[in-house]
């Protein structure tokens, strides 16, 4: 496909921001926070210094797969904002709702085996929260089926 | 070991958590869609359903309406039989009576004649 005919399609598609505008914010902001976290994980985080890890449960799943996995899913869901594929934007925002899912029960398991991370626990329920809910109230299913109930009014 | 007990835990968790949260998406948006308001088109077909759900009770109407006159027919048919048959009967019953009036009648005349002849002789006896 050329793109010319990129262009047009993208410019055809109503933009996310004006049809959900929360949703548009939360894949932005959810993006960017990625990100951030994902490269905080891989060059902030001193392994030495975590008396118990998390998901890390060996040399493959460590804060470096996770810092990736995370900055993937940050720049995926930057990239769909900005070609605004709705699609892949629902598609990011799922996976990020089951990566930090995966988290969150990691977290309240370990809430109770070991004090002190019931502040970031609480944080991470939070943003968990948030972007599952704006996963089911606020992202729409496609812009075909946007397009046709526009139609049909 | 706990790692791995919790890292299986959490996953088999966030596979859970996933799929409760897709199907309730999918449910929120058919709900959305549900509340949708209907289209021009989609109005008038159900105009057009209305009109033929009418005409059907109408036709349910005059199906009944045939019923019944069909049933009068029938009634009329079976009284019209019957009084045919008692027109025949009643034919039959005085063409019989008329034979036998004539029958009596002619009976009458020859009696008369006969009792005319006897007094006749009677008559002529005494007045021997």
């Amino acid at each position: 496909m050329s793109k010319d005919i990129k262009h047009e399609i993208r410019e055809a598609r109503p933009k996310l921001r004006d049809v959900s505008p929360l949703a548009y914010w939360d894949v932005l902001v959810m993006g960017w926070f990625n990100i951030v976290l994902g490269a905080t994980f891989i060059f902030g985080i001193d392994e030495t210094r975590f008396a118990a890890s998390l998901l890390i449960v060996n040399e493959l799943f460590t804060f470096d797969f996770w810092g990736v996995i995370f900055i993937l899913i940050g720049l995926l869901k930057l990239y769909s904002l900005r070609i605004n594929n709705w699609k892949l934007s629902r598609s990011t925002l799922f996976l990020g709702v089951s990566v930090k899912a995966a988290w969150m029960i990691a977290l309240t398991i370990r809430t109770f085996i070991s004090p002190g991370t019931l502040f970031l626990n609480i944080l991470w329920i939070t943003i968990a929260l948030l972007q599952i809910g704006a996963y089911i109230w606020f992202m729409p299913p496609s812009t075909a089926s946007y397009n046709q109930r526009k139609k049909d009014r | 070991m706990n790692e791995v007990i919790i890292s299986l835990i959490s996953m088999i968790g966030a596979l859970g958590v996933a799929y409760i949260v897709n199907v309730a998406s999918k449910k929120v948006q058919a709900k959305k869609a549900e509340k949708q308001p209907k289209d021009r088109m989609e109005q008038m077909f159900d105009g057009y359903e209305r009109l033929i759900k009418q005409k059907d009770v109408e036709d349910d109407r005059k199906q009944r309406y045939i019923k019944t006159i069909e049933e009068e027919l029938r009634l009329t048919k079976e009284h019209v039989g019957h009084l045919e048959n008692a027109l025949e009967a009643t034919k039959d019953e005085l063409n019989e009576s008329r034979v036998e009036n004539a029958e009596l009648r002619a009976k009458l005349d020859e009696m008369r004649e006969e009792y005319k002849i006897v007094k006749q002789e009677n008559l002529d006896a005494k007045n021997k």
